[in-house]
């Protein structure tokens, strides 16, 4: 369990982040201790090195002044007072045979047969000398005196090892907790760094598993993984609204088309069952063909209805020239005015212009001045007007016609709703809706004013501008669902 | 003869942009399903008519009706009638598919050049409104209605 966990978090980008940043950070603190420990350990010796030479040239002085007796003198005060911070002295005489050596006591032994070999050898000036097990070395420095006698001064290097052994521990001591640090500290950096990212995929997997309404919190950072999430909360949002939209409209169709078909099959029925003749039969399967005609009006009409307010209603936006509009619209209810006796007209100024779908643009008018002339008595009067208000264009379809009464009001734009004067007219209850969801579609609204027996008047109102409106206005139109 | 061949679409598809899509890639005519059988033929024998390229006549006797379109008359028997634009439109559209069931999809299509239906009883009321001016005085009627598919001028 706890191995598989540890192989899942190695697979995770957290868990790469902390790594690069704490191998990065360690790794330049050792660089920076490697440089100082370099620059230490350099100064250790040539500060020992340095210390020797003057040792060295000491005694040479003493030498020069008062002979070896001198030498002989200084050196056995030294070996007297076995100073801490002493020097190892070796003077030899003309034969290379050692005549005089001091040796501190509490240094490692030394091989000094060693010093009396290598000192027949080419005179080297620095002869490094190992101690018995190879820890330390004996650095020693030589010199000629007058007389054929030579002269030997060195320093263990115990001394300086021990100091650059103290740093190494320090170093240690500092660099366990620092490592520590580094790792915790590029942990708590990735989590944190990477939590929306975490929250996202919670938040898929809920949905993946049908939880549609989660959503990952945003971190209100304003970063790019601010931005990712709000992003993902809104495309899951409009995603949810689709399916739901979908969802419901599948539920309607299924619901509204059962009525027709129910007609359908109750007519096709009824002519099997009774002995009709040719002729009956004929009206029977006239009827059908009828009743499927409206099942398929009305699978249309509740295709268009949904399509627009789930927000995926394609429209061909245009340039319109309102009164123009307008006029191939009345022009098409001309006869049906005329027939009835009610007087169509319409008061616009003569420069309205609108950016919408043309096609869709129509099909409201047409449903607005359907109804106006389908509920205005003989001898009324339907008015349609359009106006420009700021940015808005406002278009009306007034009518004197037997209005709806106040109650009834809300109602009117649901699916399928039929107020009670209404039921004795042809249709099929969606005019209203599908006008309101093409209307909301272009990022409008559409009111309505009434008062029974006078009238009403229904008011469309479009931003005149469309051309920004596009994914803005789907979020918006989802958000009113 | 194939490359004149006239192509019709027949599709679920009924969508305006599936629409110019199948008329832009070469067909000729768009039907969607479901669709009437009449209107199929109408349609087709429009295609051909139209791929055939027989001069329409300018002028048309059908019975005892009988139409000028250049002079835009029109007179049954003796009898002179007068019609409005949409109306003579409307006749003129009957006549040159006389015998042939129309529907309303496409009177609409051809009389207001509107491409989609408005679900209204506009082309009952211009058809009720020809039917008076060419039926009502006479015993024979040319206009009868199918229901549930459209409207045919035909001799009784």
């Amino acid at each position: 369990m706890f191995l598989s966990s540890l192989e899942h978090l190695r697979g995770t980008v957290g868990f790469r982040l902390t790594l690069w940043y704490s191998g990065i950070f360690i790794l330049s603190s050792v660089l920076l201790f490697g440089l100082a420990y370099f620059f230490l350990s350099s100064s250790l010796i040539r500060k020992d090195e340095e210390a020797i030479q003057v040792r060295l040239k000491e005694l040479s002085a003493l030498y020069q002044t008062g002979g070896l007796e001198y030498v002989e003198r200084e050196v056995t005060i030294e070996k007297k007072f076995e100073r801490r911070n002493s020097f190892f002295v070796r003077l030899a005489g003309p034969d290379r045979k050692t005549l005089l050596v001091i040796f501190p006591y509490q240094w490692s032994d030394f091989n000094m047969k060693e010093l009396e070999v290598k000192g027949l050898e080419a005179d080297p000036r620095w002869i490094r000398l190992p101690s018995k097990g190879s820890k330390h070395f004996l650095e020693v420095a030589s010199t000629h005196l007058a007389g054929g006698y030579l002269l030997q001064a060195g320093k263990s290097t115990e001394e300086r090892e021990r100091i650059l052994r103290h740093f190494r521990e320090i170093f240690a001591a500092v660099m366990i907790p620092l490592v520590l640090c580094g790792f915790i500290g590029g942990a708590f950096l990735s989590t944190r760094a990477l939590q929306p990212i975490r929250h996202v995929i919670d938040a898929i997997h809920s949905i993946s598993t049908g939880k549609m309404d989660a959503r990952a919190p945003s971190p209100r950072s304003g970063d790019e993984l601010d931005e990712l999430v709000i992003l993902f909360n809104a495309m899951v949002e409009k995603i949810e609204s689709l399916i739901n939209g979908m969802r419901g409209t599948l539920d309607n169709v299924a619901h509204d088309l059962r009525t027709p078909m129910m007609r359908l099959r109750g007519i096709a029925e009824m002519a099997l069952q009774s002995n009709c003749s040719a002729d009956g039969c004929r009206e029977s399967l006239a009827d059908c063909l009828e009743e499927s005609e409206r099942i398929l009006e009305m699978l249309n009409a509740l295709m268009d209805i949904s399509e627009a307010e789930t927000g995926v209603m394609k429209l061909n936006l245009t340039r319109i020239h309102v009164p123009a509009m307008i006029d191939e619209v009345t022009d098409l209810y001309r006869y049906v005015a005329e027939d009835k006796g009610i007087e169509l007209e319409m008061a616009s100024p003569g420069d309205v212009t609108l950016t919408a779908d043309p096609a869709r643009m129509r099909q409201v008018l047409g449903n607005l001045i359907d109804n106006a002339l389908k509920y205005t008595p003989e001898g009324g009067r339907v008015q349609v007007t359009a106006q420009v208000r700021g940015k808005e264009v406002l278009l009306g379809v007034t009518d004197t016609g037997i209005g709806i009464p106040a109650e009834e009001i809300p109602r009117i734009w649901d699916r399928l709703y039929r107020g009670d004067q209404s039921r004795s007219q042809k249709g099929l209850g969606l005019g209203l809706s599908l006008v309101r969801a093409i209307v909301r579609a272009h990022g409008g609204e559409v009111d309505v004013q009434s008062e029974p027996g006078k009238g009403s008047t229904f008011t469309i109102t479009l931003p005149s501008d469309n051309l920004s409106f596009s994914s803005p206005s789907i979020i918006e139109n989802l958000s009113k669902l | 003869m194939l490359r004149s061949s006239p192509v019709i679409i027949l599709s679920a598809k009924r969508s305006v942009d599936d629409r110019v899509k199948g008329l832009q890639t070469g067909g000729d005519d768009y039907l969607t399903k479901p669709f009437s059988f009449s209107e199929l033929l109408a349609r087709v024998q429009g295609l051909i008519r139209r791929a055939t390229r027989t001069s329409e006549p300018t002028s048309l006797q059908f019975g005892d009706l009988s139409m000028d379109f250049l002079t835009r008359e029109v007179s049954r028997g003796c009898k002179k009638i007068d019609l409005q634009p949409r109306e003579f439109a409307l006749l003129e559209y009957l006549m040159r598919n006389r015998g042939r069931v129309v529907s309303k999809t496409m009177i609409l299509e051809h009389v207001w050049d509107y491409s989609f239906d408005p679900q209204t009883n506009v082309v009952d009321v211009l058809v009720c409104r020809l039917r008076n001016k060419v039926d009502r005085d006479f015993d024979e009627k040319m206009i009868h209605t199918m229901r549930g598919v459209g409207y045919v001028l035909k001799l009784p």
